[in-house]
C-alpha cells in the first residue's frame, strides 16, 4: 500500500511512521510538506504510483489542505483517491469545511503517542487492510 | 396687548409646526419652522408645503390628507427627508392633524428633526456590526491558538513517551523522573489550553433562549456525570425548580460544574441538594453539598479563572469550571456567589433574569 502523507511539520511526520511501523503495517509513506509539493507529487507520479490513501494536514505553508483537498476533489484524475484529514483542529467550522470539501473521513490528531498509535493502527486496519481502494 | 396663549405655546414648541390649507398652502410657521428650514416665516408662508420636501417625496401633500382627515404620521415606517432653504436633506418625522377652522378645514403639520436619533441608531448599528465582528474573530483566534499551542505540545508529549519507551533500559530513575515531571507539566499545559478555549467560546456566539424546566437542565448535568456520580456513590437531592428562559445547554454547565466539584471536593458519600425558586425578575437556584468546605475568605477568588485553592495531585482540575458558571450566569443578566462556605460543605448561589438583555 501506498501512502501520501501530507505534513509539514518533521515532528509530526517522525511520530506518524513510528505509529505505523509499530502496528507492522505494510506501507510505503512518501512525504509532501504542502499542498503544492502534493500536487506536484501526486502529477509527476505514474498512475502506478499514485498512492492509495492521502493523510492530510490542514494548516500548511503556500497550499493548505483545505485549497489541495479542493483541488484533489475537483480533479476527475485524484478525486478517487480517499482523503482522511489527519489534523490537531477540533474546530466544529473545520470538520464542516472538510467534508463539504468531500474529505473521506475527519481524524482529530491525539496530544500523545498512544493516542497517536491507536489511531493510526486504526487507520491501518481500517483504511489500508480492510476497505477495498479503488 | 394680551397676546393668544396658544399662539405662544406653538411659537413656544420645540417641533416645527406649520399649518397648510386645503390648497398645499402653507398659512402659519412657527420659529421653530424658522430655524429648521433656514428661512424667514414670511418666506415660509404663502409657499406650497411640498417645497419642504426633496422631489422624490413630493405628491402626497398635506392638502390630500384633508380629504380624509385622520391624524397620522406622513412617513408610514419609511425614512422621510424635509429639505432646508440651502438644499441640505435632513431626516424627519411628519405628523399629520386636521384642524376645523371658521375658514375651513386646515392641516396642522408638526415636524421633528430626527439627526441625532439616526445618527445614535447608526453608531448603535455600527457598535453592534462591530461586536459581532470581535466575537467571531475570537472564536477564530481561540481555535486558531488552541490548534497552534496543542501542535508543539502534542510533540513534547510523544517524544518524551518515546524517549521513555525506545530507551527505558539506559535511563536512570533520575531521567525517568524528569520524563514524568515533564510529561505532567506538559499535560497540564494542555488542560488549560483546552480551559481558555471552553472560557472564551462561552456565549461567544450569543446566547440561545428557550423555556425549559430547570429540572431537565439539571437531569441532563447528571446524566453527563454518571460515571462519577456512581464512583463517587454521590446522592442528588433536588427540590421543585422552576421553568426558566435560559441558554439550555449553558444551564446544564453551570449544573455540571457545580456538581462536578460537590462530588469532587468531598472528603466522605457526597450529599447535594439543589433548589431553586422563581419571583419577578427571574430565577434563583442554590447548590449545597457536604464537602469539604471554601474558606469564606477565598469567596470571591474561587470564581477567577485559574484559581486553585489545592494542590492538583490532592484535587485534579483546571480551576476554569467557576470562571465558567460566573461568565455564563452573567451572560444571562445574573450572578453567582458562594452563600456558605463552611467546613461542613459549601452553597454556591446563582441567579438569572428573565430578560438577559437587560441585565447586560
Amino acid at each position: 500500500m501506498k501512502l501520501l502523507l501530507v505534513e509539514d511539520n518533521l515532528g509530526d511526520v517522525g511520530l506518524i511512521r513510528e505509529a505505523f511501523a509499530s502496528c507492522q503495517a505494510e506501507v510505503e509513506i512518501r512525504v509532501a510538506r504542502d499542498g503544492i509539493d502534493a500536487l506536484d507529487k501526486l502529477d509527476r507520479g505514474a498512475h502506478a504510483d499514485r498512492p492509495d490513501l492521502i493523510l492530510l494536514d490542514l494548516n500548511l505553508p503556500r497550499m493548505d489542505g483545505r485549497e489541495l483537498l479542493s483541488r484533489l476533489k475537483s480533479d476527475p484524475e485524484l478525486r478517487a483517491i480517499p482523503v482522511v484529514v489527519f489534523t490537531s483542529s477540533n474546530a466544529p467550522r473545520d470538520v464542516a469545511k472538510a467534508y463539504a470539501l468531500q474529505a473521506n473521513c475527519y481524524l482529530v490528531k491525539p496530544p500523545d503517542l498512544l493516542g497517536i498509535e491507536r489511531v493510526v493502527s486504526l487507520l491501518n486496519e481500517f483504511w489500508l487492510k480492510t476497505v477495498r481502494l479503488p | 396687548m394680551r397676546k393668544d396663549p396658544f399662539r405662544l405655546a406653538v411659537e413656544a414648541s420645540p417641533t416645527a409646526i406649520v399649518l397648510v390649507d386645503e390648497n398645499g398652502l402653507i398659512v402659519f410657521a412657527n420659529s421653530r419652522a424658522e430655524q429648521m428650514f433656514r428661512c424667514r416665516r414670511h418666506e415660509l408662508e404663502g409657499r406650497e408645503f411640498e417645497t419642504l420636501l426633496p422631489g422624490r417625496f413630493r405628491g402626497e401633500h398635506p392638502s390630500a390628507f384633508l380629504a380624509q382627515p385622520l391624524p397620522r404620521s406622513m412617513d408610514a415606517g419609511r425614512d422621510l427627508f424635509a429639505v432646508r432653504q440651502d438644499g441640505v436633506e435632513f431626516p424627519v418625522e411628519i405628523g399629520l392633524n386636521p384642524v376645523e377652522t371658521d375658514e375651513g378645514a386646515i392641516a396642522l403639520v408638526s415636524i421633528v428633526d430626527i439627526s441625532e436619533r439616526k445618527q445614535a441608531e447608526e453608531r448603535l448599528r455600527l457598535a453592534a456590526q462591530d461586536l459581532a465582528r470581535s466575537k467571531a474573530e475570537l472564536e477564530q483566534y481561540a481555535h486558531a491558538a488552541s490548534h497552534d499551542l496543542k501542535s508543539p505540545l502534542r510533540l513534547i508529549t510523544s517524544y518524551l513517551q518515546l524517549l521513555e519507551q525506545r530507551h527505558a533500559a539506559g535511563l536512570g530513575d533520575g531521567a525517568r523522573e524528569c520524563i514524568q515531571h515533564a510529561l505532567q507539566g506538559a499535560r497540564h499545559m494542555g488542560q488549560l489550553v483546552d480551559g481558555l478555549l471552553a472560557y472564551s467560546l462561552v456565549g461567544a456566539k450569543g446566547l440561545t433562549v428557550t423555556r425549559f424546566p430547570a429540572a431537565e437542565a439539571l437531569a441532563r448535568a447528571e446524566e453527563n456525570l454518571r460515571s462519577a456520580i456512581g464512583a463517587s456513590g454521590a446522592e442528588v437531592r433536588t427540590g421543585d425548580l422552576p421553568v426558566v428562559e435560559a441558554d439550555r445547554a449553558l444551564l446544564i454547565e453551570v449544573f455540571q460544574n457545580l456538581l462536578g466539584n460537590a462530588i469532587k471536593f468531598c472528603a466522605q458519600s457526597p450529599r447535594i441538594e439543589v433548589s431553586g425558586s422563581s419571583s419577578g425578575e427571574g430565577w434563583t437556584f442554590g447548590v449545597r453539598d457536604n464537602g469539604i468546605g471554601i474558606d469564606a475568605a477565598f469567596a470571591e477568588r474561587i470564581f477567577g479563572l485559574f484559581e486553585r485553592l489545592h494542590p492538583r495531585d490532592q484535587y485534579p482540575g483546571s480551576g476554569i469550571g467557576l470562571a465558567i458558571c460566573r461568565k455564563i450566569v452573567e451572560l444571562h443578566g445574573g450572578s453567582i456567589r458562594l452563600a456558605a462556605g463552611t467546613e461542613r460543605g459549601s452553597e454556591f448561589v446563582f441567579t438569572l433574569r428573565k430578560d438577559p438583555r437587560s441585565g447586560r
